[in-house]
Formats: C-alpha cells, sequence, structure tokens
C-alpha cells in the first residue's frame, strides 16, 4: 500500500479539560475518498483543523506524505498548504461579499505569485471553467450567485494552488437537495480529471454512501468504527453507528415509535 | 368550516431593486386535526407562509396583494392588536428552525417560561406558574423539570432547547401548531426524538399541525397530508402515500428523484437543471416552467391552478401538462432508476 497523503497518528486535542479528539490515527489514501461521519461535538471539525494544521496537537503526530509535520511553524508549512485545501460547509460565508469571483479564485494564485494580469486572469477562467463556470461570472459579487454557484467558486478557489488533497467539510449541507446533486456530481468529476484526494466530512450519510469507498465514524472525540462504506452502513458492528442510521429519514413515510 | 383557510393569499417584499411576489396566490384549507406538511426549497415561500398565518412578517417591506386569511372564520388580516395578541400563542403556537435564537440567553428557563405564560394570564399566582411550566416541560418529556426552571439556555443541549420552545408554545392551550423547520438545527437522532415528541403531542392533545421543512423525510414521518410550493405557488397538494407513490408534478418528481436515499444506494441523485427564478421579475405562466422538461407553450403564458388529480379526491396539483394528460401518458416512476 502506497503511504498516506495525508495521515494523523494517535493524536488528541484538549481543551481545557476536555478531550476534543482523542487518540484517532487516520489516513487519506491518494486518489482515494474517505468520509467522516459524526454529530455536533464527535471532533469532526477539529480533527480537520489539526490536518489543516490549524489546530496544535496534545499528543500524537500529523504526517504529510510520510514526514513528521507535528511541530512545523508557517513558513515552512508551504508544502501542505499547497497539496491541501478546503472548502467549507457555508459558501454564503466563506466568501468575501466585497470581492469579485475573479478577486476570490486568484488571491491564492497571487499569493503563488509569478503571474501578471493577463496570466492570473487566464488562470482564474480556467479554474472556473474545471468547475462549471463561465466567463460570464468572471466580474460577479457573490450576493449575485445562487448557492450553488457560489460552492462552485469555492472549489475552483481549493483548487487554485493545484492541490493534491481537498478536505470538504459538509459541502453540501447548506444547499438544497436540488443542486446537491449537482455538487456531488461536481466533487466525483474533479477527483476523476485531477486524481484528487477527498476527505468528506459529512452528517449526510446517505451522501457519504454515494461519494466514499470508507468510511469513519467519530464520536464524542473517538473513532467508534471504519472500514469499508458498504460494511459500516450495511452491517455496521457498533450500536452507536446503527443508532445514527435507524435515525436518518428516508424520503417517504416513516412510522416513529 | 375549515380551522384554516387561506385564500388567493398574495404577500411580495419591496425593496430597493424593486417588488418581489413571494406568494403568488396561496390557496389551502386546513380541517382541525391534520398533520400538514409544507415542503419546498430556498426562497419558495414556506417559512413567509407560516408567518403570515399569525402576521408575523413586517410590514413594510411586507404588503399583503390579495387574498384572505381566515382562523376559526376571523378575519386574521383584518385584526387589531388586541386580537392579534390573543390569536399568537393562545390559539396558534409556533416553534422556530434555530432553538439557539429563540431563548434569551440572560434568563434562565423559569423566567422565561413565566413570561409566556404571563403573556396568557396575568393573574398566574407564583405557585400557579411553577406547576404549570413543571406540567409543560414534563409535557415535552424533558427530565428533571423543576430543577430545569433554574437553568440557563447555555445550560441545556439543542434538543432540550427546542423542546423548551415547544413547551412554550403550548403554554396557550392552542388548538394549532406551527413548526418551521423544528429539527434542521439538531443532529439526525436527537431529531427523531423531537419528531416523535411532536406526533406524540398531535395525537394526544389533538393539535392541528402545519410542519413546514425542506425535508421530506422530516415530513413523511409526521404528516398525513404534503403541500408541496415552488417560487410562491403550491404546486402540489395531496395524501403523504400518493405523493411518495404517484407524485404528478414535474417539480415533485425532480424532487424527490434529487434525493440520495441511504435504502436506494444504487440510485444516483438527479439534480434539477437551472435555478429558481428571481421573484422581482417571476417567469409568466407556471414559475416552473423554464425548468420543466413537460412545458409546452401554454406553460409559458397561462399560470396553472390546482386541480384535482390522479386518484384520489384530494390530490391536486397545478400543472397543465397533467391536466391535459401529456404527464400522466409518460408517467415517469418517482425516480429514475440507476
Amino acid at each position: 500500500m502506497t503511504a498516506p497523503l495525508l495521515s494523523t497518528e494517535r493524536v488528541s486535542v484538549r481543551f481545557g479539560t476536555k478531550l476534543a479528539v482523542e487518540d484517532v490515527s487516520i489516513a487519506l489514501a491518494p486518489g482515494a475518498t474517505l468520509g467522516l461521519v459524526g454529530e455536533s461535538g464527535s471532533g469532526k471539525s477539529t480533527l480537520l483543523r489539526v490536518l489543516l494544521k490549524l489546530q496544535p496537537v496534545s499528543a500524537g503526530r500529523v504526517l504529510l506524505d510520510g514526514a513528521d509535520i507535528t511541530g512545523m511553524r508557517e513558513p515552512d508549512l508551504r508544502p501542505l498548504r499547497q497539496a491541501v485545501q478546503v472548502v467549507f460547509q457555508n459558501p454564503h460565508s466563506a466568501l468575501d461579499p466585497r470581492s469579485t469571483v475573479h478577486d476570490s479564485v486568484a488571491e491564492p494564485l497571487r499569493i503563488l505569485g509569478g503571474r501578471n494580469r493577463r496570466a492570473l486572469r487566464d488562470d482564474v477562467l480556467g479554474l472556473l471553467a474545471d468547475v462549471g463556470l463561465g466567463a460570464e461570472f468572471l466580474w460577479r459579487y457573490p450576493h449575485e450567485l445562487s448557492g450553488g454557484q457560489k460552492q462552485r467558486v469555492c472549489i475552483a478557489r481549493a483548487l487554485a494552488p493545484r492541490p493534491r488533497a481537498l478536505l470538504l467539510d459538509e459541502p453540501t449541507s447548506a444547499l438544497d437537495v436540488s443542486v446537491q446533486a449537482q455538487i456531488v456530481d461536481l466533487l466525483q468529476t474533479l477527483q476523476r480529471r485531477h486524481q484528487l484526494t477527498y476527505l468528506f466530512v459529512s452528517h449526510n450519510l446517505a451522501v457519504v454512501r454515494l461519494l466514499c469507498r470508507q468510511v469513519m465514524v467519530l464520536r464524542e472525540g473517538k473513532v467508534v468504527e471504519e472500514g469499508p462504506v458498504e460494511q459500516v452502513l450495511e452491517q455496521p458492528r457498533e450500536a452507536y453507528t446503527r443508532a445514527l442510521l435507524d435515525a436518518v429519514l428516508s424520503p417517504g413515510i416513516t412510522s416513529l415509535p | 368550516m375549515s380551522l384554516l383557510e387561506i385564500e388567493d393569499y398574495r404577500l411580495a417584499f419591496d425593496g430597493f431593486e424593486g417588488r418581489a411576489h413571494v406568494l403568488d396566490g396561496i390557496s389551502l384549507s386546513v380541517e382541525a386535526g391534520e398533520a400538514v406538511g409544507v415542503v419546498g426549497e430556498t426562497g419558495c415561500g414556506k417559512s413567509v407562509l407560516a408567518r403570515s398565518i399569525l402576521r408575523l412578517n413586517p410590514a413594510p417591506p411586507a404588503r399583503v396583494t390579495g387574498g384572505a386569511i381566515r382562523y376559526d372564520g376571523a378575519d386574521v388580516l383584518a385584526m387589531d392588536k388586541a386580537a392579534l395578541r390573543r390569536m399568537r400563542g393562545s390559539d396558534i403556537g409556533m416553534v422556530f428552525q434555530d432553538p439557539v435564537t429563540y431563548l434569551n440567553p440572560v434568563f434562565t428557563i423559569g423566567q422565561q417560561m413565566a413570561e409566556v405564560l404571563r403573556a396568557h394570564d396575568r393573574r398566574l399566582s407564583r405557585a400557579a406558574i411553577r406547576a404549570r411550566s413543571v406540567a409543560l416541560l414534563e409535557s415535552v418529556r424533558l427530565p428533571e423539570a423543576g430543577a430545569l426552571l433554574g437553568r440557563y439556555p447555555h445550560e441545556l443541549s439543542g434538543g432540550m432547547r427546542q423542546r423548551v420552545l415547544i413547551a412554550e408554545a403550548l403554554a396557550g392551550n392552542p388548538r394549532l401548531l406551527i413548526a418551521d423547520e423544528p429539527t434542521t438545527a439538531l443532529d439526525v437522532t436527537i431529531q427523531r426524538q423531537v419528531l416523535a415528541l411532536i406526533a406524540d403531542l398531535v395525537r394526544r392533545m389533538g393539535l392541528t399541525l402545519i410542519l413546514i421543512s425542506h425535508d421530506l423525510g422530516v415530513i413523511g414521518a409526521i404528516c398525513r397530508r404534503i403541500v408541496v410550493m415552488y417560487a410562491g405557488n403550491i404546486v402540489e397538494d395531496a395524501p403523504a402515500e400518493a405523493l411518495f407513490g404517484r407524485p404528478l408534478h414535474p417539480y415533485t418528481r425532480g424532487l424527490l428523484a434529487a434525493i440520495p436515499d441511504l435504502k436506494r444506494p444504487d440510485h444516483l441523485p438527479a439534480s434539477i437543471p437551472g435555478s429558481i427564478p428571481n421573484l422581482r421579475q417571476p417567469p409568466p405562466g407556471c414559475r416552473f416552467h423554464p425548468r420543466c422538461p413537460l412545458a409546452m407553450p401554454v406553460c409559458a403564458q397561462v399560470k396553472p391552478v390546482l386541480a384535482p388529480a390522479g386518484d384520489e379526491a384530494s390530490h391536486r396539483v397545478a400543472c397543465h401538462a397533467v391536466a391535459t394528460g401529456t404527464a400522466l401518458g409518460a408517467a415517469v416512476p418517482r425516480a429514475v432508476p440507476a
């Protein structure tokens, strides 16, 4: 097996007296999609921040391509910043309302440097095309976009530094279902096109089932269960996973006890 | 006479960029004891409709441009402040989406319950308020209700807070409960508990329920009748079995086909092409026609009215294609198989 692109080894994060993440080892295999599932307070967002090196750990290690980056500080983290990008849940708050689509997507490219204005614009256009947005969106402001279009812009911005992995934090939860399918579809297309590695954080098990091969279930900072998605979501070993699955309301008539 | 009658109700919001026609002729009758679900996506007007029943939309910018709302025969749109106050809470209770924003962080649960109870009956003694508060909290199955009265909202979980708000909504013994996305902010396991509680209250207290949600799973767990809204219109109104088993409106079908279903992992959700219309310049005719796979020339000219369709008399659809039988002949299954 190839070395994981990004991983943690037995990390814990302590907030005061509370362990938000406890002894969690997670590994993103290159090109694969790992689903991370849990309710509020399960530690999934904290773990995401650990993987992004935005959250110091109390114990354990964080590794990029097998190299320990646990103690690394910002300028040395450039390889991580370029290799791993993030897409957040709420596209309405993830974009600066005063920046045009062009400026939002161009910002990471500006930081990387080496492009004149025209090359920058061409690259932004290429990224927008990649997420299914035409040139007419270039100078629009976020308030002129629908939720789905905003999330496409966020994905384009995340793709700008040519990352190898995307950490997707509930990327469809704030969207209407009729749009959700479009974004799931787009994420799958992009993964094939750019051989991307995904960590897909979600509480929506049906979407996780669609998008992921492997899934990890978190509860109160600890790993409850992990494995292939068919096994965990169809024959869960743990009572908690079963309870989560039982709580899902499929579209249709359900009789509640 | 129906408990609630909404007749060709129209509401617009005035803004800098013009007038948005948010509700475009809503007709809906709810009988006492019914549990009706209103489903739709962002901007369809479902929350505005829910607030309209209690006249909670701030006016201006809201402006009623036509129609009528009657509760128990009384004209809601003509009510004065005193009549509105009597109706809110004592005839109709309301529960909102985000329990965090509807509780005041600096008062205890007991103080907030007391405020609601006094609003309904100013002469209540302190002992009576306490007893009634405890009874209400127990009715929403909160454990140790007495101790809970001294706690602050931040000491409660999201599910507990929503139960407190449901208890407050029930304080005036309403006959109609309007719940607007009551479980959207909650985790799935808690969501199920709160929905079971609402279903139980409806049964036990004989409440009439209007449940607003974007989630057909949530609605299908409680409501026997489902109303589908799109861009300010009711497009379909049907018994739950018919809506899930044989949806007729192309938008309802599209919505059902877009939902990923854990029970059917092979079903690939299909999105509805296009996006919701700008309500300042809504499309003429049927507001769904620019996105509709069955659109005909008439759809861009004449607004379709809700008319009986399908096997049951209570199944009504606003669609030209359904009315002319174009859609019935080509009845697509409720979700396109992968």
